[in-house]
């Protein structure tokens, strides 16, 4: 009599073919052709003297370049997480719908790698059009960077400045150039849109639409800009003397518990943009707190899928 | 059963996230605080400004767009600029500067738009009374007072804000203020940019009854720098301001010889310097007999001389400017005798 084989409790190698065809799902969704607008937005502030280049901005070259990488950051950031979003929500209803999901699960495959693998795919994608707008954004910001420092190194020469303060403008300029701080922006919008995407995927475990799943999503990526609020509430002290009452402290307890705080990763972004001093320590302790808002989801997904029936 | 696993899901989850919240909660509050420390975090939006806020940009901030919201309305702004809709652009950098408050620029900018171009055009706007035009011009530079000194809060390091204010209330064109010009350029004396520095001094010597601090202040400029020595301005007070009779224990007193390179680029200075002190009230002191003498030594023709030829016109010889306005290689005389005492 043959002992039935044991199947192992999770397998990287199952769940890296699930997120592998995950995403060849997500690229017949045509999903990369959005971004195409994205890359003739990135170009077309490079090429084209937008509007926004004759404005105030244009009188400080640092701040032109600001506004040039707050604009592409923000795109990035708004195209990331609402395809986090959508893509997630739309995995395990349209795995039911074309019934894929039943031949998956009838194997020996655990639901963890189900769901591992589906998000990994989904974090995969997001990974290569992050890649994309990244060299787009590098690209167009160091053809600005490149024309600016022309200009005002031309200009300070004109008016007599010293050499020494010329190089000091230059290196001014620069810090607002492609660097790797900038890189930190991007990295914190990853990691951000990867939290959000397990966010819709433990969603999707329990939710029975998909439109239920997205707009609870979009809610929680709101109420997730806020979260800091509600907690700074709880650990200091009121301003102006309000203090909050017992239903505004249970609310912001809630609230502080249960939402992820997503103003972290707007503010490192925000900080790369500035060229402020963004540490890679930083970035570590963003990368771990990822780690653990992801871990956390999946394995509640896990709790809610083990036993759902289909 | 299915309403049960349903329950039973949602409390679980309800449950594993209070718990994994409970313990993570305080390290997010830790690296929130040490962001907000280094001004990465930036700090929450006030409620004045919730209010302002239309639906774009409230969207914009709800999506963790607020720098890119502050970009969007600062265009918006120099539309109201160009139409001359100055409570409109108040507003506008009040909503900015909330989305966006570690952006000097936007305080710089907003401020200079209140402060200089909206009480412009208050002044200038014929279709008010002249009381009127008065009160909105005074309302506007108390309002761009106000708004430099907010960004200030924000950005205490920001000595450019102080400068700002400091100008705008020692403006010929608009109501100046020297005592409270004083007061904003004292706080930028001390930067690393000469020009903040030195623009404390003139200042003071334009306040009758500050000559003596004037005086100390510009011997502390030069005892530390005398790179200033490159300034006209500054050259001529070195000479003029310890002329002050109410000073009584003048340790430095510099010579003509020792601030200028010649007598006549000398003369070309003080000359000048006396004009601003008729138009612009700067410290007379003893100008007028330092001037005598100088035209009797030189021999100065008549159509230069300012008591038998009055005119408003400056003397400038771009040739003189050449090559007289180079700082001094060497340090005078007189500093080098007063270092050595020090040592001694």
């Amino acid at each position: 009599m043959s002992r039935p084989v044991a199947t192992s409790f999770f397998s990287p190698r199952r769940s890296l073919i699930i997120a592998q065809s995950t995403v060849t799902q997500l690229v017949r969704m045509k999903v990369f052709y959005f971004l195409a607008p994205i890359a003739l937005l990135f170009l077309g502030l490079q090429f084209f003297d937008a509007f926004w280049y004759e404005g105030p901005e244009a009188l400080m070259p640092e701040q032109e370049l600001r506004m040039h990488k707050n604009l592409c950051l923000g795109t990035m950031m708004l195209f990331t997480s609402l395809f986090a979003i959508v893509s997630t929500a739309l995995l395990i209803p349209g795995d039911i719908e074309d019934r894929t999901l039943y031949t998956i699960l009838c194997k020996p495959v655990p639901r963890l790698d189900y769901l591992v693998g589906k998000l990994f795919g989904v974090i995969a994608v997001i990974f290569i059009a992050m890649v994309v707008m990244d060299v787009l954004l590098v690209a167009t910001l160091h053809f600005r960077t490149e024309e600016k420092l022309i200009e005002t190194t031309a200009y300070m020469t004109k008016i007599g400045y010293p050499e020494r303060e010329i190089e000091a403008g230059r290196a001014e300029i620069s810090a607002h150039g492609p660097t790797l701080l900038l890189q930190f922006g991007v990295i914190s919008h990853f990691l951000k849109a990867c939290v959000i995407a397990a966010v819709a995927l433990l969603i999707s475990t329990f939710s029975t639409s998909t439109l239920f799943t997205i707009a609870t999503s979009v809610m929680i990526w709101i109420i997730g800009a806020f979260q800091s609020i509600a907690r700074d509430g709880l650990f200091n002290d009121a301003e102006f003397g309000d203090v909050p009452t017992w239903a505004d402290k249970i609310v912001g307890t809630l609230v502080s518990l249960i939402f992820p705080d997503f103003q972290l990763f707007e503010a490192i972004s925000d900080g790369a943009a500035r060229a402020e001093d963004v540490l890679p320590a930083d970035m570590a302790q963003l990368a771990g707190l990822s780690v653990l808002y992801v871990g956390i989801y999946v394995v509640l997904s896990w709790f809610v899928f083990s036993d759902k029936e289909f | 059963m299915k309403r049960f696993k349903t329950i039973r899901n949602l409390l679980v989850i309800a449950g594993g996230l209070v718990v994994t919240g409970y313990l993570r909660m305080p390290v997010e509050q830790r690296f929130t605080e040490d962001l907000r420390e280094r001004k990465i975090v930036q700090p929450r939006i006030e409620s004045d400004a919730w209010s302002e806020m239309g639906q774009t940009s409230l969207a914009g901030t709800f999506g963790g767009l607020r720098t890119v919201m502050a970009s969007m309305l600062s265009l918006n702004a120099q539309s109201h600029f160009e139409e001359n809709e100055w409570y409109d652009l108040k507003k506008d950098y009040e909503v900015i500067t909330a989305l966006d408050p570690y952006n000097a620029f936007y305080w710089s900018h907003g401020g200079w738009h209140i402060g200089y171009n909206a009480a412009s055009w208050a002044r200038s706007n014929r279709e008010f009374s002249p009381a009127r035009r008065r009160i909105m011009e005074m309302d506007f530079l108390e309002a761009g007072d106000e708004f430099y000194r907010k960004g200030l809060k924000y950005l205490p390091e920001e000595e450019s804000l102080w400068f700002e204010i400091g100008s705008m209330w020692s403006n010929e064109y608009k109501r100046p203020n020297f005592e409270r010009a004083a007061e904003a350029f004292e706080k930028a004396r001390d930067s690393g940019n000469p020009v903040y520095r030195r623009r404390y001094l003139f200042t003071i010597a334009r306040i009758p009854g500050r000559e003596i601090e004037a005086y100390e202040e510009v011997i502390r400029l030069l005892t530390e720098n005398p790179r200033h020595l490159a300034v006209p301005t500054f050259r001529c007070l070195l000479i003029v301001l310890p002329t002050n009779p109410k000073i009584s224990d003048i340790e430095i007193k510099p010579t003509i010889d020792g601030v200028f390179r010649t007598r006549e680029k000398a003369y070309q200075d003080l000359f000048n310097y006396r004009q601003r002190v008729l138009e612009e009230g700067f410290y007379a002191g003893n100008i007028d007999g330092i001037l005598l003498n100088l035209i009797g030594e030189l021999g100065v023709p008549d159509e230069l001389n300012p008591f038998l030829n009055p005119s408003s016109h400056r003397i400038h010889t771009e040739h003189w400017r050449e090559s007289d306005d180079q700082p001094k290689a060497q340090v005078p005389d007189w500093m080098l005798k007063k270092k050595e005492e020090g040592a001694r």
